[in-house]
């Protein structure tokens, strides 16, 4: 049963008739839709890492801002304040179906490798105050990371209210509550007279050039925020979403940027780049700053923060790019009708189990195959590569949308999008080219090799995938109406 | 039952499960002894830092994380998962799906090595053998 409300003026789906007090039941609000996005992107995992670049890391941050994050933000907001559905319906309409779909499954494809090493992360954040040898333990690993996600997709099933206010809530005791304590802790450092352990002046606002490595610094910071758009496809979610998207997209935008520059400049005041130790993980640095001020007996209290921020980004993932890819294969064909079936919560449960199903056999590769763990980050590689296709199709869509259907009805129209789209555009391009550079973790191997083995990754994961499903489809397997989606 | 209570229900699980395992890291958790031998091998790290031409953590700072033995740092073995995560560590600022690799600075790896050479040397080899592996590059201004 078709349970996903429309409220901007498309035909009434039959949840919505079943009456007005289930219909408010289901609304989620617009700050709550702001903090999932926020959630979403952003975190104090990359604290302590930015924090090694001192003042050069606002450079850091602000420069994609302004590149990358402001056309992002600003062209989803148009886009979603116009159409529901997220990106799937804005590239179906602004280009083709078949481009629709790729963009959702772009999207999706991301989160395939996602959730193992953000899962990963989290088991050895847990470990780290309860027995860091366990970090090394294939088994506890394999239990952490499976056990996790099929909590999380147990927790997704039970509707997206619940959902979004876990989101909200794991936002604010795991990024925002401890980001200003560490905030207030390194203002309290400065104030007792102690110099900042990184420069602050005029001449380490930019960071040192180093040729290619600090374009690949540079640009891979764009990265930062991707995700912001995702969270649009629960747009038709919102009791206004003409109105509240656009005002949900600038408080994430705003709290994006706190998030992420605020806690690493205060780490950075206090611990000097050169001991910033990360081999036992991230917990390492935040006991350090801690130690500072004789607290580091509240290193567990953080780490269960955190934690609860990254699950929290973890459930919005779930409920993301699911939905999406449910839209479009109702509408399209693309997946079985089984997989097409929503729970009594409205929920694409199905979807999220075959998900689940990948996720664990990745799972077990990931724990107890050393050669899996040890080239597991080529693979964040590829799928952020493929994440970057969906932003170079969504600038495209967003300039035909205004082209082909210039009067149609939006709750805010980004200014100069043109403009925006094309800086978006050759952002993303930029992050895409610099994808196929090998990294540290590569070492001294054949950028050649590199870039086959990444170029094939992103073929395959973006293309021939995508590719297989749109042979395979069957017009039989649509089940909601293929007409146009406001 | 509504969507209403199934949020709460969802809320309560989810917050005493959160709770239990705080009170269990609480429990499990050591921080390391501020003692006189943690001092004087803070002082020792200090010295080693300063040989190398970097900038030193305070005395505090060292006791408080690493203590007499090391600690974390000591105690979690090297292994493959490790290096794993210590791989998605090295990189850019995303903190969520945008994580991926970019070429570091090698003076964060140097001050990481020293560490291990004061309080376990016994686990140097296999840390310079992870970084031998790596690309470095200077991006951390002095």
């Amino acid at each position: 049963m078709e349970t996903t409300n429309s409220t901007m003026g498309a035909k009434p789906a039959p949840a919505q008739q079943s009456g007005e007090a289930t219909k408010k039941s289901r609304y989620i609000t617009w700050t709550a839709l702001a903090l999932m996005t926020v959630a979403s992107v952003a975190s104090l995992r990359a604290a302590p890492t930015m924090a090694m670049y001192g003042l050069s890391a606002v450079f850091l941050y602000i420069f994609p801002a302004i590149i990358f994050l402001l056309p992002t933000s600003l062209v989803a907001a148009e886009l979603a304040s116009g159409y529901d559905g997220g990106v799937y319906n804005w590239v179906t309409r602004g280009i083709s179906a078949p481009l629709g779909f790729l963009a959702v499954w772009c999207q999706f494809a991301m989160t395939i490798f996602y959730y193992p090493s953000l899962l990963a992360f989290v088991a050895s954040t847990l470990a780290f105050v309860i027995n860091p040898n366990l970090a090394n333990s294939g088994l506890y690993n394999a239990v952490m990371i499976i056990g996790l996600y099929w909590i999380g997709v147990w927790i997704s099933s039970r509707g997206m209210e619940g959902l979004a206010g876990l989101a909200s809530s794991g936002l604010l005791i795991g990024t925002l509550i401890p980001g200003a304590f560490l905030v207030i802790l390194g203002v309290v450092f400065l104030f007792q007279g102690n110099p900042s352990a990184a420069p602050m002046d005029a001449a380490h606002i930019l960071p040192p050039w180093a040729g290619i490595a600090s374009l690949v610094l540079i640009v891979n910071n764009f990265l930062s925020y991707s995700g912001m758009e995702m969270n649009a496809v629960h747009v038709s979610d919102l009791r206004n979403p003409g109105k509240e998207y656009p005002k949900s997209m600038f408080l994430a935008m705003g709290l994006v940027l706190v998030v992420f520059i605020f806690p690493a400049l205060a780490i950075s005041w206090v611990i000097p780049a050169e001991s910033i130790s990360l081999t036992a993980g991230v917990m390492q640095a935040f006991q350090g700053f801690f130690a500072q001020f004789r607290i580091e007996f509240l290193t567990p209290v953080l780490a269960l923060m955190i934690i609860s921020a990254s699950l929290a980004g973890m459930l919005t993932w779930l409920a993301g790019p699911s939905k999406g890819l449910l839209l479009i294969s109702r509408k399209e064909g693309y997946l079985p009708p089984h997989f097409q079936k929503l729970n009594k919560q409205g929920i694409q449960q199905n979807i999220l189990v075959a998900q689940g199903v990948v996720t664990t056999i990745i799972a077990l590769l990931y724990a107890f195959v050393p050669d899996v763990s040890s080239v597991y980050w080529v693979f964040s590689v590829m799928t952020t590569q493929v994440y970057l296709i969906m932003y170079l199709l969504m600038f495209v869509a967003a300039v035909q949308l205004r082209r082909k259907e210039p009067d149609h009805p939006r709750g805010f129209r980004a200014p100069a999008l043109v403009f925006l789209c094309i800086v978006g555009l050759l952002a993303s391009a930029a992050a895409f080219l610099v994808g196929f550079v090998p990294p540290s973790q590569f070492g001294g191997g054949s950028p050649w090799t590199y870039v086959f083995i990444v170029g094939g990754g992103v073929l395959f994961i973006g293309i021939v995938i995508p590719f297989l499903f749109y042979y395979f489809r069957k017009p039989s397997w649509k089940t909601a109406d293929a007409g146009p989606k406001e | 039952m509504d969507t209403s209570s199934t949020s709460k229900r969802t809320y309560i699980i989810v917050a005493v499960a959160f709770v239990l395992l705080l009170i269990v890291a609480l429990l499990m958790f050591r921080a390391p002894a501020r003692t006189a031998a943690a001092s004087a091998k803070a002082q020792e790290l200090i010295s080693a830092f300063e040989l190398a031409g970097l900038k030193t953590p305070s005395e505090q700072q060292i006791v408080g994380t690493f203590g007499e033995d090391g600690g974390n740092v000591c105690k979690t073995d090297f292994g493959e998962l490790v290096q794993s995560n210590l791989n998605m560590l090295l990189a850019n600022g995303a903190a969520q799906v945008g994580a991926r690799g970019i070429i570091i600075d090698a003076k964060v790896l140097k001050g990481e090595a020293i560490v291990l050479a004061v309080y376990c040397p016994e686990r140097l080899p296999e840390f310079e053998k992870y970084v031998d592996q790596l690309k470095t590059a200077d991006l951390i201004k002095e």
